[in-house]
């Protein structure tokens, strides 16, 4: 599976427990009642023999069952899959 | 003084829709205000994002061997910014050889830097440290190459090296190799 490169975004916490993520329009808010792990997945594509860079970054939010919700840009892919960024 | 209650009333009533409409604008001032405070934030991350140093290329002899940044910068921009943790560093190709027939690329990790050498020809696969290596291209984002797994905070280099060795076989054709891609992966909260 290829997930395009989104822009970057922000994860703030709040000092309520609330955490809520910031990409363009979109906002996800994580209630304190939720136990849900939320991070950064980053991506650095290199050429074997050149410097090209191509970076990505994911937010993975890992639920307490076990699916994971993966967000880039407008992509949202829900899968148990440990994916990485491709 | 207005004296005539009614021009009284509608002196004051002018009054109330003029602080409506200041504490309007005060209140879309401020959302203004805090969207710029948004942006410039996203802004220092990005800039943050491109100053990290994350992957640097050694080569040569141990101990004192080149050092090349792939990227600019260095982690502890965003460290000093936010106590950060990196976590789950991986490796892997995307599965599919461009290289051709009898060019092959193989894998290994050390946790120390050594001096690259050649391997036996005797050993197929090659060796790295009496341990045969593995095929790159077998590593993929479903199976990548564990450097470590972390939590890493602080500066300075972390997690294991990852050791390539491309294996050119005589039925390997003459030409330039099409492009291959190496990827990293790591978490960070």
């Amino acid at each position: 599976m290829r997930i395009e490169p989104g822009p970057p975004f922000r994860l703030i916490p709040e000092p309520q427990g609330t955490r809520y993520f910031n990409q363009d329009s979109l906002q996800i808010s994580v209630l304190p009642d939720c136990d849900c792990e939320i991070k950064h997945r980053n991506g650095i594509h290199m050429d074997l023999a050149h410097v090209g860079v191509r970076r990505t970054r994911w937010m993975p939010l890992i639920l307490d069952n076990g699916i994971r919700i993966y967000i880039h840009g407008t992509h949202v892919v829900i899968t148990r899959q440990d994916l990485l960024p491709t | 003084m207005l004296s005539d209650p009614k021009r009284a009333k509608e002196a004051i009533a002018d009054m109330e829709t003029e602080r409506k409409a200041f504490n309007a604008l005060v209140e879309e001032k401020a959302g203004e205000l805090d969207q710029l405070a948004r942006s410039l934030d996203e802004k220092q991350n990005e800039l943050e994002t491109w100053r990290e140093r994350l992957i640097g290329e050694h080569n040569g002899t141990a101990g004192s061997e080149t050092q090349t940044d792939k990227t600019s910068g260095t982690m502890a921009h965003r460290e000093r910014r936010a106590r950060r943790q990196y976590l789950d560093l991986k490796a892997y190709s995307d599965g599919s050889s461009g290289f051709g027939t009898g060019i092959k690329l193989w894998n290994a990790t050390d946790a120390t830097y050594s001096t690259p050498e050649v391997p036996a020809e005797a050993n197929d696969p090659p060796q790295h440290d009496v341990v045969a290596m593995t095929d790159f291209f077998t590593r993929t984002s479903v199976s990548p190459v564990d450097l470590g797994t972390g939590p890493y905070t602080g500066t300075g280099q972390k997690g294991d090296y990852l050791v390539l060795c491309m294996e050119v076989e005589p039925a390997a054709t003459q030409g330039a190799l099409a492009t291959e891609t190496t990827a990293f992966a790591y978490d960070e909260i």
